[in-house]
């Protein structure tokens, strides 16, 4: 029978094709006009592909290691947080690059990010500790999200275009991902874990849409 | 009002010529630029081969190469990417 983490594991490299195409394009933006904006919105979206690749890495282990429970090979195997890690990162590049559009302060997301920076620890802190981390890993991912995703909900208001759309929708779909997340830790469900990874699957195929309506222009 | 930037002013030219091609009044009125301004513009635009100059008798017209379509191609994809994320061109 084939292993849960199969499918998800073809999902999840779909998305990551998405996100290699869009920080391609990020970066040419950012190359043709010198725009800080497209600057941390590639550098955000290159480190969220480098999380998605490690975790894709870990599906991979975990479909052929026929691991019993997802959520339990994800806690215990040593470079399970640094998906968890790098979307942290990526969160807080992507929302400096929305607040500074916004506001045009960069400085001005230091006022709702508390101390972020110990996810490093993650990598080298033993086991017992590791639960606990992810938890609050997934709860600054969901403050960021969340402002995340209201900035381009409002960019998507101002311009009434289907293209401002998607990134909305993708970064909701991983807030909704980051808000199952956090029960399923506590509880140890492996179906709200698999819930969790569905929704942010979504999210990451929103932004594959995204792509190809971008590729698609003539 | 924002003032444009010079990479929105040649594709504004760009777009002028876009459909066929044009005479340089054409492409002032459509690009809305004085001409001491687009000339130099069309100089530069011809210099990196994305328009063609043709003389027909005493008129100038411009026509766009397929350079200028492929950096129009990869602009509008640029643009729907910064409309995506709200970004000004």
């Amino acid at each position: 029978m084939l292993h849960v983490a199969f499918p998800l594991l073809i999902v999840e490299l779909a998305g990551l094709i998405a996100l290699l195409f869009l920080c391609f394009y990020l970066f040419k933006a950012y190359r043709i006009t010198s725009s800080r904006l497209f600057a941390y919105f590639f550098l955000g979206f290159t480190v969220l592909g480098a999380g998605e690749l490690a975790r894709s890495i870990l599906f991979l282990a975990a479909a052929l290691a026929r691991a019993r429970l997802l959520i339990e090979f994800f806690l215990i195997h040593v470079a399970g947080g640094l998906p968890q890690f790098c979307e942290t990162i990526a969160l807080i590049l992507i929302a400096l690059g929305y607040a500074r559009e916004i506001t045009g302060k960069a400085s001005e997301l230091a006022l709702i990010i508390p101390g972020v920076g110990e996810e490093t620890l993650i990598q080298i802190l033993p086991r017992n500790l590791r639960r606990p981390l992810f938890f609050v890993a997934s709860a600054v991912n969901m403050v960021l999200l969340t402002f995340i995703t209201i900035s381009s909900f409002t960019v998507y208001s101002h311009s009434r275009k289907d293209v401002a759309l998607l990134p909305a929708v993708a970064f909701l779909l991983m807030l909704l991902s980051n808000m199952i997340l956090i029960p399923s830790l506590l509880m140890l469900n492996e179906l709200l874990f698999l819930l969790s990874k569905l929704f942010h699957l979504a999210g990451l195929l929103s932004l594959l849409a995204l792509t190809f309506k971008v590729i698609s222009v003539r | 009002m924002r003032r444009r930037s010079k990479l929105r002013i040649l594709v504004d030219i760009i777009q002028a010529v876009e459909k066929g091609e044009s005479n340089v009044t054409r492409i002032m009125l459509e690009a809305n630029l004085p001409y001491t301004r687009l000339a130099r513009y069309l100089d530069e635009l011809e210099g990196k081969g994305m328009l063609m100059r043709v003389e027909e008798g005493r008129e100038v017209k411009y026509r766009l190469t397929r350079k200028g379509r492929e950096f129009l191609k990869e602009f509008r994809r640029l643009q729907a990417i910064a409309e995506a994320f709200g970004v000004e061109v």
